[in-house]
């Protein structure tokens, strides 16, 4: 694949939706990576799911990357979230990511727009702490309720022990009717 | 719709005692207490409290939906997993799985782990067979250090070599777990004597000296087992010509096909908006596959050829895979006709620190259940965030739409069917 091509999908955007959109736009391993702000987020994936140039229908890959507490005490950058799309039709891949600082990790859900990100979101809840936004159904995915804590973390212990806690039974359950009546 | 178990948060847990048939919990029939009432009552009740009178109802479900979980731990699930279920008669409403039971902390072990021994850790996400993480993982590092193109033609043949090996063993797994589910204990034997030589080949072809070949980083880490691959082609010609030819016949077997025809049934486009690939894509008639869309190792040389089915239900996912276990054979006897014997240095050790500071590789390789993506990520102070998304995560995901509308008796067939791996699941 020549270079040309590699960098269709960034110049596509930059064409149709503006040139300030992407940012740190980058081409390895035959992928295209770039940098969105999150409240661009849904228009860029809704666009780039919808154009018939791009084509990008297929989310891969969703996942956090805890960069850790910064080291002079900025932490506007501490996470980022991945987004792995790439064309069931073309061959084309492209990776984007915003960044998320310290004391506002939210993201938009992009449920509506991919509905595959369901469980993505919500694994990066459970593992990382991360709200997904307008999600329909946010809880843990691989951990139980009663966990403390998100693993993803760099600043989560490796060693730390959690809670026990009791088992719940489901043999009875008290009878709900659909509409709120009990 | 509102679903059943986000309203009853407590029927939610399950209760192993019981699950596990502990003599002294014995399992309770369902009693009034799971019974939620059908819609012509719920339309009644609504009525009534504004003062009317229910005139008539569209389609009523009449039925009384019961909440159900099967699993964690049941002797016909592969792997542990709980499926909370809505039910209505004998068919699912609503259906979600919950996978989170093993809690291995596999992408935080591989974050500290120098990359010569990460491969101890990724055998964790494929206790039966981890050749594809392992290839995946060493792709991602070569990437990171800049040798993704100095990889001997010999090293990455021998890799498609144990992918596709890897391939045709998992493929006659679910077709042999798909037998059992239909009851053909003849099939099942016949596909699990394949499956069981064709993992034997898979153990011994990477092992010599106590070493694993391709648990290496940039070539192999020892020369490579001429004699062995010599006769691999005529050993695994000889191991899959009674599964080829029982698959064969199942497929023209009335019970057969009418047993898994309509089973789990999913169309092109849905499978691609639920995030799909591999042969439960295929099934529905998109010849998409990683190995011909954006070829690594030498697949863009072999050309693999791409198996087809238009139906999408559980009998083409079956076809999918009879086919993929014939062309895999092929690729793997192509791979070795181009082996050039070219003599090859055994791989140095790359610890941890060469990796500091090399910024982000992603690989995508097909696996056998579809695509497996491994994202690595690196700081000044070495690796600081593996990702690890093997396929059978979005199939998972995937059960609830799936399942929702089938039969219960129908639920292993289709669980079989997407071959999705536990341990993969639950990292």
């Amino acid at each position: 694949m020549t270079d040309g091509r590699r960098q269709h999908l960034c110049t596509l955007v930059k064409n149709r939706l503006g040139p300030y959109l992407l940012r740190d736009v980058e081409v390895r391993g035959g992928e295209e990576r770039a940098r969105v702000d999150r409240h661009l987020l849904i228009t860029l994936l809704s666009f780039l799911r919808r154009d018939r140039d791009a084509h990008l229908d297929m989310l891969v890959d969703l996942f956090a990357v805890d960069h850790g507490p910064g080291e002079d005490g900025d932490n506007r950058t501490r996470y980022a979230v991945h987004y792995r799309l790439r064309s069931s039709r073309l061959p084309y891949r492209l990776t984007l990511h915003c960044v998320l600082p310290e004391d506002d990790p939210t993201v938009p859900s992009v449920v509506s727009v991919f509905g595959a990100a369901h469980w993505y979101e919500r694994e990066l809840y459970d593992l990382f702490g991360i709200l997904p936004d307008g999600h329909p159904n946010v809880r843990r995915l691989l951990l139980y309720p009663g966990f403390a804590g998100h693993p993803g973390r760099r600043d989560y212990p490796r060693a730390k022990s959690q809670p026990l806690v009791p088992l719940r039974r489901s043999a009875v359950t008290t009878v709900v009717v659909r509409g709120g009546e009990s | 719709m509102k679903r059943l178990f986000d309203t009853i948060p407590e029927a939610l847990a399950p209760d192993l005692p019981l699950e596990t048939g502990h003599e002294d919990l014995p399992l309770l029939p369902p009693d009034d207490n799971d019974v939620i009432r059908p819609d012509a009552e719920e339309a009644l009740t609504s009525v009534s409290r504004k003062g009317g009178a229910l005139v008539h109802i569209d389609n009523p479900r009449m039925g009384k939906h019961l909440l159900w979980t099967f699993g964690p731990l049941h002797r016909d699930l592969p792997f542990m997993l709980q499926l909370r279920a809505e039910i209505d008669g004998d068919r699912f409403v609503a259906v979600d799985p919950e996978i989170g039971w093993l809690h291995q902390g596999i992408e935080k072990l591989l974050e500290s782990t120098a990359p010569d021994d990460a491969f101890a850790v990724l055998a964790a996400l494929g206790p039966d067979d981890s050749v594809p993480f392992d290839i995946a993982y060493a792709l991602a590092v070569e990437q990171l250090l800049g040798l993704d193109e100095d990889i001997p033609g010999d090293v990455q043949r021998f890799r498609v070599i144990l992918l596709e090996l890897s391939r045709i063993r998992a493929h006659l797994q679910v077709l042999s777990d798909l037998a059992r589910a239909h009851s053909d204990l003849r099939a099942e034997a016949v596909l699990t004597f394949s499956q069981n030589t064709v993992t034997d080949l898979l153990r011994r072809l990477p092992q010599k000296d106590d070493v694993v070949l391709h648990h290496a980083i940039g070539s192999l880490a020892a020369s490579l087992p001429g004699k062995q691959l010599e006769s691999l082609s005529q050993q695994l010609t000889a191991a899959l010509a009674p599964a080829q030819a029982i698959g064969q016949l199942l497929m023209q077997t009335p019970a057969f096909v009418d047993g898994l025809g309509g089973l789990g049934p999913l169309k092109s486009r849905r499978a691609v908006a639920l995030g799909l690939s591999g042969p439960a894509l295929r099934a529905t008639g998109l010849a998409d596959d990683v190995r011909v869309r954006a070829p690594y190792l030498t697949y863009g040389d072999i050309a693999p050829q791409v198996a087809c089915r238009e139906q999408g239900d559980a009998l083409a996912r079956f076809g999918v895979r009879l086919d993929e276990i014939a062309s895999s054979a092929a690729t793997v006897v192509r791979a070795v006709q181009k082996m050039d014997g070219a003599t090859l240095t055994a791989a140095p050790r790359v610890d941890g620190a060469a990796l500091k500071g090399a910024g982000q590789a992603a690989v995508s390789i097909e696996a056998p259940s579809g695509e497996l993506s491994l994202v690595l990520h690196c700081d000044d102070e070495g690796l600081s965030r593996v990702r690890v998304r093997g396929p059978s995560f979005p199939l998972a995901a995937a059960l609830g739409p799936l399942l929702a509308g089938a039969r219960l008796d129908d639920a292993i067939t289709i669980l079989s069917s997407l071959g999705i791996s536990g341990p993969e699941l639950d990292r």
